[in-house]
C-alpha cells in the first residue's frame, strides 16, 4: 500500500510538472488570438511534431502494446496501418488542402458549395469523428487511474473515467486553450523518449537479442509459434481488409489532423511538416514491437488481463516490471513515470480533438450557419466553450460504457467514421470538377450515419459478446464497417452529384484546382475576413 | 447584399486566376500531377492492403520463419514502414523537381499580370 502511494505521489508531480512545462512554454509564445492569426508562421519541422503529437494517442501507447502482448503478431497490424496512412494525407491532401483551406475542415468542402449546408454536414461530421475518437482516450485514462489508485470492479472503473475525464475537459475547455501546439509538440517528446527508454530497457533485459524476445514471448503467451503469427485476433480476411481500409484512409480524414496544415506557411511546409510526421511516427510504431512483445514476455498475459481485460495497460505494467516489480522502488518510480507519459499523450489529444470539434461547431455552424457570417468572435467562444464541455459529457457517458474494450480498437471506429465520412467529400472537393453541394452533403451524412450505425448493431455493440443489446444476433457480422461505410461515403456523393440537377461551377473548380497545386491566391486568403472589405 | 460594390482587387484577381487556369504551364501541371498522384496511391494501397490479405489468407506463410524468429509476416510488416519513407522520400524529391518550379512560374506569371491591370 506504501508502494502505491509512493507511485501516486510521483505520478502526481510528473503530471504537475508536465502541465507546468506545458503552460510555461505557451506563455513564451502567443495568446489564443495570436494563435490563429500567426500560426502560419509554424516552422514545417514544429507542425511535424505537432501532428506526431496529435496523433499518437492512447491507443498508440497503451492500445498497440495491449493488443500485441495479447495476440501477438495481430497487433502490429495497427502501427502498420497507422504509419502508411500518412501517405495518403502526403501524396493526395496535405498540400491542396494548405493552400485552399484557412481555419477549418469545413473550408476545403465549403470552398466551390453553397457555404450553409457544406458547413453544417462538415461541423457534425467533425464531432461525431471527434466524439469516438474521446471515448477511446477516456477509456484509457479510466483504465489508468484504475491501475495507479488500485481500484477494484465495475463503479470504481466507472468513478475512473468519470473523474479523469472531467478533469481534462476542464482543463482543456478553461486552461488548454492556449498554444495547443506547444501541448503536442512537448508530449509527443515526452512520449519518444518514454517509448525508447522503455523500449531500449526491454531490448536490455533479452541481452540485446530480438530473437530471444520473440521467443519468450511466444512461449510465455501458451500459444507457441502461433504468437509470431497472424490469426489470433483477427481470423476473417473480409475484417481485416475492413481494418486495413479504415486505417489506412481514416488519417486523411480526420479533422484534428487536417487542420494542422493551416498552421505553416506554404505547400513546401505542409510536404515538410508531414515527412517529419512520418519519421517520427514511424520510429514510435516499430518500437511498439518491444513494447507489446516484451510485455507479453516480462510482465505476463495473466497480470495483463488482470489490471485490465483488454491489455490497456500492457505498457505501464511492463515500467513497473522493468523498474524491479511490484513493491520495489524502481518498479513504482519507472510505473509512476510511463503512467505520467501516458496521461499527457492522452490529455494533448483530448485537447486536440475538443478544440477541433469545439472551433468547428463554432465557426462553421454556430458562425456561417446560426449568424450567417457577421462575426462575433466573443459568442463564438462562448459556443465553442459549451460545446467542449457537452462533447467532453458526451464521450465520457459513452466511455464508460465501452470501458471493456481495447483502446486502439475504439479509435479504429473513429478511423472507420472519418474515411467514411469526410474523406470522399475532400477527395472529391479537390480532384472532381462535378461535384455539387448536393453530393457533398449526402456523401458526408451518409457516410457518417452508416458508419455509426454499422458499428451500433456490429458484434461489439449487438450480440452475445456485445456491450448493449446482448440478447440478439449482431445485424451486421464485421467488427470495423470500414469495407462497407467508405464505399457507401463514395457512392453517396457520387450519387448525390449525379442525381441532382444543381450544376457545379465550373469557374470555382478551376479557381480552386489553380489555387490549390500553385498556391495562387492562397496567402490572401490568409489574411482577408470572409466578407472582403473594399477599403482597409 | 449582392447589390454591394465588390472588391475591385479580388475581382481582377479572379479573371487572373482564370486566365491561369487556361495557361499552358497550368494545364502541364495538372497532367504532371494527375500522372504521379494516382499511381503512386494505387501502389501504395495495394502493397499496404497486401499485407492484410496475406494475414487472412495465409496465415502459415506469414508464421514462416525465415531468420531466427523473424516470421515472414513480421518482415513483411516491416517492409511496409520502409516502403512509406521511400515513398514519401520519391514523392518530396519528384515534387521538388517538377512541381515547385512551375508552380512559382504560375505564380510568378499571376503577379505581373496583376501589375499590368493595376497600371491600366
Amino acid at each position: 500500500m506504501s508502494g502505491q502511494a509512493l507511485t501516486i505521489t510521483l505520478f502526481a508531480i510528473f503530471v504537475v510538472i508536465t502541465l507546468g512545462i506545458t503552460i510555461w512554454a505557451s506563455r513564451q509564445t502567443r495568446t489564443a488570438t495570436d494563435f490563429y492569426a500567426a500560426g502560419r508562421r509554424i516552422h514545417g519541422w514544429q507542425n511535424g511534431v505537432a501532428i506526431s503529437g496529435d496523433y499518437m494517442s492512447a491507443a498508440s501507447f497503451l492500445g498497440i502494446a495491449g493488443l500485441i502482448s495479447l495476440f501477438g503478431y495481430d497487433g502490429f497490424l495497427y502501427s502498420v496501418g497507422w504509419l502508411v496512412a500518412y501517405l495518403t494525407v502526403l501524396i493526395l491532401v496535405a498540400e491542396l488542402l494548405r493552400n485552399s483551406g484557412k481555419y477549418t475542415m469545413a473550408d476545403v468542402l465549403a470552398f466551390r458549395m453553397r457555404q450553409r449546408p457544406v458547413r453544417s454536414a462538415a461541423a457534425l461530421s467533425t464531432v461525431g469523428v471527434s466524439i469516438v475518437y474521446l471515448i477511446a482516450q477516456m477509456v484509457g485514462a479510466g483504465a489508468l487511474m484504475k491501475l495507479l489508485l488500485g481500484l477494484e470492479g465495475d463503479t470504481a472503473a466507472i468513478g475512473a473515467i468519470v473523474g479523469v475525464g472531467v478533469l481534462m475537459i476542464v482543463y482543456v475547455t478553461f486552461g488548454g486553450m492556449i498554444g495547443t501546439t506547444w501541448v503536442q509538440i512537448i508530449k509527443a517528446i515526452l512520449l519518444m523518449a518514454g517509448t525508447v527508454l522503455l523500449s531500449f530497457l526491454v531490448l536490455a533485459k533479452f541481452g540485446f537479442s530480438m530473437n530471444k524476445m520473440f521467443a519468450d514471448a511466444a512461449s510465455a503467451s501458451g500459444k507457441g509459434d502461433a504468437f509470431l503469427a497472424p490469426g489470433l485476433r483477427f481470423d476473417s480476411t473480409i475484417e481485416l481488409v475492413s481494418l486495413g481500409l479504415a486505417l489506412v484512409l481514416g488519417t486523411a480524414g480526420l479533422p484534428h489532423i487536417l487542420i494542422r496544415f493551416y498552421t505553416v506557411p506554404t505547400a513546401q511546409a505542409a510536404r515538410r511538416s508531414v515527412n517529419w510526421a512520418i519519421g517520427i511516427i514511424g520510429s514510435f510504431y516499430i518500437m511498439t514491437t518491444f513494447l507489446g512483445f516484451g510485455a507479453a514476455a516480462l510482465v505476463g498475459q495473466a497480470r495483463i488481463k488482470e489490471a485490465d481485460a483488454a491489455g490497456n495497460m500492457a505498457g505501464p505494467l511492463l515500467a513497473q516490471q522493468i523498474g524491479g516489480g511490484e513493491g520495489s522502488f524502481g518498479g513504482d518510480l519507472f510505473l509512476a513515470f510511463i503512467a505520467a507519459v501516458a496521461f499527457a499523450t492522452i490529455l494533448a489529444v483530448v485537447a486536440g480533438l475538443t478544440i477541433t470539434a469545439s472551433s468547428s461547431f463554432a465557426h462553421d455552424f454556430y458562425g456561417n450557419v446560426i449568424r450567417r457570417g457577421e462575426r462575433d468572435e466573443a459568442a463564438e467562444v462562448k459556443v465553442a466553450r459549451i460545446t467542449a464541455l457537452v462533447i467532453g459529457a458526451i464521450s465520457i457517458v459513452l466511455a464508460s460504457f465501452a470501458r471493456g474494450q481495447n483502446v486502439a480498437f475504439l479509435v479504429g471506429l473513429a478511423f472507420a467514421v472519418a474515411a467514411s465520412a469526410n474523406l470522399p467529400t475532400i477527395l472529391f472537393s479537390l480532384y472532381w470538377k462535378r461535384f455539387n453541394t448536393t453530393g457533398a452533403v449526402t456523401g458526408i451524412l451518409v457516410g457518417l450515419v452508416g458508419s455509426l450505425l454499422l458499428v451500433v448493431v456490429g458484434p461489439n455493440v449487438m450480440g452475445p459478446e456485445g456491450l448493449i443489446f446482448t440478447g440478439t444476433e449482431p445485424l451486421f457480422p464485421l467488427e470495423n464497417p470500414g469495407i462497407v461505410s467508405i464505399p457507401l461515403g463514395f457512392l453517396a456523393a457520387w450519387l448525390g452529384t449525379v442525381l441532382s440537377s444543381e450544376r457545379a461551377s465550373e469557374e470555382k473548380y478551376e479557381e480552386l484546382r489553380v489555387r490549390a497545386l500553385t498556391g495562387l491566391g492562397a496567402e490572401e486568403a490568409e489574411v482577408a475576413p470572409t466578407r472582403a472589405p473594399a477599403r482597409s | 447584399m449582392a447589390t454591394l460594390p465588390h472588391d475591385r482587387r479580388q475581382d481582377e484577381a479572379v479573371t487572373a486566376t482564370e486566365a491561369v487556369g487556361r495557361d499552358p504551364e497550368m494545364i502541364e501541371l495538372e497532367a504532371r500531377h494527375r500522372r504521379f498522384v494516382w499511381p503512386a496511391t494505387i501502389f501504395f494501397l495495394v502493397y499496404y492492403l497486401a499485407l492484410n490479405v496475406l494475414a487472412g489468407t495465409s496465415p502459415d506463410l506469414m508464421g514462416t520463419k525465415l531468420f531466427g524468429e523473424f516470421t515472414f509476416g513480421y518482415l513483411f510488416a516491416l517492409s511496409q514502414f520502409v516502403m512509406a519513407f521511400v515513398v514519401a522520400w520519391v514523392y518530396t524529391s519528384w515534387a521538388k523537381r517538377r512541381i515547385d518550379p512551375l508552380a512559382a512560374d504560375l505564380r510568378e506569371k499571376l503577379h505581373r499580370r496583376q501589375l499590368k491591370e493595376a497600371d491600366q
